[in-house]
């Protein structure tokens, strides 16, 4: 009744508003759903320290932001600090994550499913704890709402919709790095190798392939794009905090699923789905069904299509 | 013969009476002397994690308390001519804002027969979890910052020198409305954080508003420490389609308020924006033109000298934050009670809990008196201390109502 009456009082500018906050949320569960996606698609291991990868992506852009003046007084104008702020924040999530698959992981790829996940919950505590004792728990802000007079802040209006550049640049960036992560799997032979690797491992290494490497290159990738979500989520939402990996890994493990776990384009599809899901039942429902409302389309596909929106079923030789 | 041998039996058992009498009173005297001899208090509250800011600033101050009290320095309200008992800080108990810890800090406390008395827990829901185990033992704690109205209610041996959540919520709707000419269908977004805190506060402004014939829009949004992200974005767009006057947002994380504002004002929001005192922190939440409701005064009230000894011994930017102040005048509840059972030889855990019923403090360093004897808290409140700041250009908050 709330929402009907939302929607006649309300014009196509909120609808648009709405939208356009729930894409650039959206965009952040995306990016961070293909890291959980392509480490299953490859290893069927559900790396929950992938959270806490995100969350030191945000501490990396923040210490970059900071070492170059800070939000007030940058010493160097905001284009090449942003892309510093990535390049720094992307390079040390792919080593971290890299780290982490040759210590945590890859010791246990002949034990049993369970061995590797109890191993991912570890690291996820180990990162999240680290990072407490390292910068401690007061959240941290990125403060951009100061940079150069709010410049990211701006709106630019295009017909009924009006976009902040911060927005422009979250949606745009997360495109842009999904269209290159599909162009280097289908298009490059370490691609073809990933995806040999994820249709059989056993084939793929009798061909030649080094599972290993592929491995590695897997987990490089998909830190990295923590890395660059969680550089984004501090220049569009301020805070950086040691807990914040764990709840955007769950929503964006929600939206993995929901897109279909193990598929690159249904990641993009799911985070896309969650966030703007979130901003409409936040503007025409309620935010205190926010949550409910996620976690349903979750059961909803599990129930009626359990390999997702892109997912294909698995066939079981007998 | 038999009757002489019957009064010497008597006689003899009298006398065995009150030697027995006397030795008793004299042990219990000499047990309540050791008692008061190595009597000290212990601290309870988030010592570490997303909140430490705030255990830290309280801990300090408590610290600063037992400082000038052991070292004789005149403090404002101590009662003339009270001999002081010195005190020790017995135990720093991290109990995190969590029940599960402040549980075990109790059961530290209660084995720790030294500690007559607890400034703490800082939350309310580290007193829930802590508190039955503190009041089986009659052990008093006397919170600088815990709010929730049902705590008074519930716990036997909880005290605390702040006003409650209703309170805080009445007094300052009351100036908001009042500031922003808010009348009869005026629309107000109320926002909390899906903690007890926040949800509690909402409520008790809800109700205030409705009073008054305001039309409330209920959300919530979980706080940033146990959500995906902290995005007020959409709210924000709501806000300002539904033609909001007012946003009440209570919240324990002051860098979420900050983000709110800032959002609410990217959207084009106009109205006014008020936080609680779990967002007081002026580093943190600062956006000039914000208003924020405070279970004390501002720093700038608090008595010069102390703030000044503060300064020096833990630095500007913590003696900024008037959060951790109402924790000196806890301790120094607790220390006059203690002090005065002394006097009376009544010394024991339980003796303190119920002496502090009787503790008056003309005036404090907070600027106002001290009792517990507000009866819409159970007689284990004070009567005093809701104030409202208004952010300030630079940042500073300027105390713009204090409730009477």
């Amino acid at each position: 009744m709330t929402g009907v009456l939302a929607f006649t009082l309300y014009d196509w500018h909120y609808f648009f508003a709405q939208l356009v906050a729930g894409l650039t949320l959206g965009s952040l569960y995306a990016l961070l759903a293909l890291g959980y996606t392509m480490v299953y698609g490859i290893l069927k291991l559900l790396n929950f320290a992938h959270g806490d990868v995100y969350m030191v992506g945000a501490y990396i852009g923040y210490f970059v932001l900071t070492a170059l003046g800070g939000a007030l007084s940058p010493v160097i104008p905001v284009v090449p600090l942003i892309l510093l702020m990535f390049m720094a924040a992307m390079t040390g999530c792919a080593v971290l994550g890299v780290v982490i698959e040759r210590f945590a992981y890859r010791p246990l790829r002949r034990a049993p499913r369970i061995a590797p996940l109890i191993s991912a919950l570890g690291v996820s505590f180990f990162i999240q704890q680290s990072a407490v004792l390292l910068w401690g728990a007061i959240p941290r802000s990125y403060n951009t709402f100061s940079l150069h007079n709010g410049v990211l802040f701006t709106y630019v209006t295009i017909g009924n919709l009006r976009l902040q550049y911060a927005q422009i640049l979250v949606i745009l960036s997360a495109i842009a790095l999904m269209a290159s992560l599909t162009l280097f799997v289908w298009r490059t032979t370490t691609g073809k190798a990933m995806r040999a690797t994820s249709f059989d491992p056993e084939a793929a290494s009798m061909m030649g392939i080094d599972i290993d490497r592929v491995i590695s290159v897997t987990f490089l990738i998909g830190s990295a794009l923590a890395g660059a979500a969680g550089v984004m989520t501090g220049l569009i939402y301020q805070n950086v905090q040691p807990y914040m990996g764990f709840g955007a890994g769950l929503k964006a493990f929600t939206a993995a699923v929901v897109g279909g776990i193990g598929n690159i384009g249904g990641a993009m599809l799911g985070g896309m789905l969650i966030g703007v899901a979130e901003s409409l039942t936040i503007g025409y429902l309620s935010s205190t069904f926010q949550d409910l409302i996620v976690f349903t389309v979750l059961i909803v596909f599990m129930l009626f299509r359990p390999t997702g929106l892109r997912g294909t079923p698995v066939l079981q030789k007998v | 013969m038999v009757k002489r041998v019957g009064v010497i039996a008597t006689l003899a058992a009298a006398l065995a009476l009150v030697a027995a009498t006397v030795g008793s009173a004299s042990r219990n005297a000499t047990a309540v002397s050791a008692l008061c001899k190595q009597a000290g208090l212990a601290y309870a509250g988030p010592l570490s994690g997303p909140a430490s800011f705030l255990g830290i600033d309280q801990h300090h101050w408590e610290l600063l308390f037992l400082n000038n009290w052991n070292a004789g320095k005149p403090i404002p309200g101590v009662p003339k001519g009270l001999k002081r008992v010195k005190l020790k800080d017995a135990l720093d108990g991290d109990s995190m804002l969590n029940p599960q810890d402040a549980a075990t800090v109790a059961g530290q406390i209660v084995s720790n027969k030294s500690i007559l008395g607890l400034v703490g827990f800082a939350g309310s829901n580290e007193n829930l979890g802590g508190g039955p185990i503190l009041d089986r033992a009659h052990v008093a704690y006397v919170s600088g910052s815990a709010t929730a109205d049902s705590l008074t209610a519930k716990l036997q041996n909880f005290y605390r020198v702040v006003p409650n959540n209703s309170k805080q919520a009445n007094a300052g709707i009351t100036y908001i409305t009042k500031e922003l000419n808010l009348k009869k269908g005026a629309k107000v977004m109320v926002v909390d954080d899906g903690e007890a805190y926040g949800v509690g506060i909402a409520n008790a402004a809800q109700k205030a508003l409705q009073r008054r014939g305001i039309s409330v829009d209920r959300e919530s949004l979980p706080e940033s420490t146990s959500s995906a992200t902290a995005d007020f974005s959409s709210l924000a767009q709501k806000a300002v389609a539904s033609g909001a006057k007012l946003v009440y947002a209570p919240s324990q994380v002051a860098t979420d308020s900050q983000l709110f504002s800032q959002q609410l004002k990217t959207a084009g929001y106009t109205g006014g924006f008020m936080a609680t005192d779990g967002s007081v922190s002026p580093s943190q939440f600062n956006f000039p033109g914000a208003y924020i409701s405070f279970f004390g005064p501002n720093v700038t009230a608090i008595s010069k000298p102390y703030l000044a000894a503060y300064t020096k011994l833990y630095g500007k930017t913590a003696a900024q934050d008037p959060f951790g102040a109402p924790s000196f005048v806890a301790a120094e509840m607790l220390a006059v009670a203690i002090s005065q059972t002394c006097e009376k030889g009544t010394t024991s855990r339980a003796a303190v809990s119920n002496q502090l019923k009787s503790v008056q403090l003309s005036t404090s360093i907070l600027g106002y008196s001290m009792a517990f004897t507000n009866k819409a808290d159970h007689n284990r409140g004070p009567s005093s201390g809701v104030t409202v700041f208004k952010i300030q250009p630079d940042g500073s908050y300027k105390q713009v109502y204090a409730a009477g």
